[in-house]
């Protein structure tokens, strides 16, 4: 079973200059069947854009991690200005599984990314990202739960 | 075509497309559709500005949609490098 932080290859992917080469792709949500997969890019070409470890929150929006310091091999730009919803079908025949992010880093990468498009998701897309442990504590930040059962329910949750 | 008096799902709708359907049916409620054509045809504005360049009923570019306002939060050059990147993506994969 897939899991959010899984990273797939393409092989042979044709960018757009018409050369062929390999992509590495970020799973963010926990797919059940009949879901769909939320993929991003991610690159390894810095450009203008800053190595800042974590979330780049600016218009460069991205979450950056060093050569090594989790799966990837050099340094790594998961880019979350963009996402893609694929089918099933589509990860099993053009896409290879060949790793998974820790749990803390692909939490900080799902964090990242809900913050960085905050205005530009709509309910049905954040609730296939967001597992139902966490909207229930979102509800209790955003404080549209009485003080007493925030309590409670908080107490539950921690 | 919506029906009258059904309830729309706006699970669908992001925060920000809720806010531009609020601004633009706040601004064009009253106004006539010939009215719209020409707003939308305004000398200037990405229309006449690619008839001006390409020509009649030609692409529009979608970095024309950048104002001076919106570039100091999307400078041209990055908007046009993610267009670039989606329709790589899209090419590929032909994900939804």
């Amino acid at each position: 079973m897939l899991i959010r932080g899984a990273v797939f290859l393409a092989e042979n992917f044709v960018f757009s200059d018409n050369t062929t080469g390999r992509k590495l792709l970020v799973l963010l949500n926990n797919p059940t069947p009949n879901d769909p997969y939320f993929l991003v890019k991610t690159t390894s070409q810095q450009h203008t854009k800053p190595k800042t470890q974590g979330c780049i929150e600016n218009y460069y929006q991205a979450y950056f991690i060093y050569a090594n310091g989790d799966f990837f091999e050099k340094d790594t730009w998961i880019q979350l200005d963009d996402y893609f919803p694929a089918d099933p079908s589509y990860i099993r025949t053009k896409l290879k599984h060949i790793g998974q992010l820790t749990p803390q880093t692909t939490d900080s990468i799902v964090k990242c990314f809900l913050k960085i498009n905050e205005q530009d998701l709509s309910p049905r897309i954040r609730n296939y990202l967001t597992p139902p442990i966490e909207q229930g504590i979102q509800r209790l930040r955003r404080q549209d739960i009485p003080a007493c059962q925030r309590l409670a329910l908080a107490g539950r949750l921690e | 075509m919506p029906k009258k008096g059904k309830k729309p799902d706006l699970d669908f709708f992001s925060p920000r497309e809720l806010k531009l359907l609020e601004e633009i049916s706040y601004i064009f409620k009253d106004v006539q559709a010939d009215d719209i054509t020409d707003i939308s045809h305004h000398p200037n504005e990405p229309w006449s500005r690619t008839k001006e360049t390409k020509g009649m009923l030609q692409l529009i570019d979608y970095n024309l949609a950048i104002d001076t306002k919106a570039a100091k939060n999307l400078p041209p050059h990055i908007a046009k490098q993610r267009h670039i990147e989606r329709r790589e993506m899209l090419a590929n994969f032909g994900v939804k």
